[in-house]
């Protein structure tokens, strides 16, 4: 078999490769799990200190801090302390790590890293005094993609945040949906239509990390924004009582603030309205794809 | 069902679909370019990066320094003269 055959054949089957498998739980974990109690904060936050610092051995921020050579002792290499003090303002952060850490610092080095994450494609060897590998080209893109999936890997269910991996808060920690509504948020953001930006900032809004109530219900408002463009489409396609979709928003403190519309409803309610609204956008792309319509009114 | 799924020594520590798409984008290079030491170098570096093992950049290197048997090489099977 010739190389490229061969590396055509693995590449073909990358969806079918076997990935790192977890051991058993051990017996305190599963004595924990047993009490109910899951991974804590502080073994969160070490796993993920301790992934960041093994890609930065494999150079995965060297185009961002640059890394030491024995030829080029006088050229400054930066910290990731000085980055993250540049970005968030917190000082001597990676250095003093990760005991210590809160939820809010755990974050922030994670989000700061995914910035600065890019992974190298080639390089050369620098064998003097055994000085190692030194990079000389990058992909974000892949860089990113890989540290995504790693970060995510360690949080898994431990907390309910993630790094996002699409949208307009890529690379930002997210607030965990349950898994149904993540496929169709992923679902949605996966379809480019000419409102996208729209659908991703509503996204969003919804779904970040310290989402207030206020900018929850803006999520909702952004969502009714992109369905009331597509109101044709809805029309044609679903229902002749198009109306009957924006009556909610209309009564409930969704829109136009008015007076007599009803505003003391509870979270899981403007949560269901969002869904309902995301799975009705996802509905019309269909619609709109197969139509080839632009989707606005 | 492909020759290396479910291969323990082909065990990938990246995405699948960035490891497929990376690879899928120098294996065209590979062809529209010619698959130079450089190019090889690259493939190696992914495929170290991308694995757990060292099997699969051995296997790849093994077969991108054999010799061609359609230049008159001699292949694995056969003994030189």
């Amino acid at each position: 078999m010739d190389t490229s055959a061969w590396l055509t054949e693995l590449a073909a089957d990358a969806a079918q490769l076997p990935l790192p498998r977890r051991p058993l739980p051990y017996w305190s974990q599963r004595r924990a799990a047993e009490t109910g109690q899951g991974v804590d904060l502080h073994t969160v936050t070490r796993r993920v200190h301790r992934e960041i610092h093994r890609l930065l051995t494999e150079h995965f921020f060297s185009e961002s801090l640059g890394f030491e050579c024995v030829d080029a002792q006088d050229e400054p290499v930066a910290h990731p302390d000085d980055e993250i003090e540049a970005r968030v303002g917190k000082r001597h952060l990676w250095s003093s790590g990760p005991t210590g850490w809160s939820e809010d610092d755990l974050c922030d080095v994670i989000e700061v890293f995914h910035d600065l994450a890019s992974r190298p494609t080639r390089g050369w060897v620098h064998s003097y005094s055994g000085c190692g590998f030194h990079p000389s080209a990058f992909s974000k893109r892949s860089g990113q993609a890989i540290y995504r999936w790693r970060i995510n890997e360690i949080i898994g269910s431990a907390m309910p945040l993630k790094l996002s991996t699409g949208g307009e808060d890529l690379g930002r920690m997210i607030r965990t949906l349950p898994s149904e509504l993540d496929h169709l948020a992923a679902a949605v953001l996966d379809v480019a239509v000419p409102d996208y930006r729209d659908v991703a900032h509503g996204l969003a809004l919804f779904r970040a990390r310290s989402a207030s109530r206020e900018q929850r219900r803006s999520a909702v408002v952004a969502l009714a924004g992109v369905l009331e463009a597509r109101r044709p489409i809805v029309k044609e396609h679903l229902t002749k009582d198009e109306g009957a979709l924006f009556e909610i928003a209309n009564k409930f403190d969704l829109r136009h603030r008015k007076a007599d519309q009803q505003g003391d409803y509870a979270e899981e309610f403007l949560e269901w309205i969002f869904y309902w609204y995301l799975a009705t956008i996802r509905l019309t792309n269909t619609l709109v794809d197969r139509t080839g319509d632009g989707g606005s009114a | 069902m492909g020759r290396f799924a479910n291969d323990p020594d082909f065990t990938l520590v990246w995405p699948p679909d960035v490891f497929a798409e990376e690879l899928q984008r120098l294996i065209r290079r590979g062809r529209k370019q010619g698959m130079t030491k450089e190019w090889a170098a690259e493939v190696e570096l992914l495929l170290r990066q991308a694995f757990q093992s060292t099997v699969p950049v051995t296997d790849f290197t093994l077969l991108y320094e054999a010799p061609d048997p359609s230049n008159g090489g001699y292949s694995f099977d056969e003994e030189p003269f």
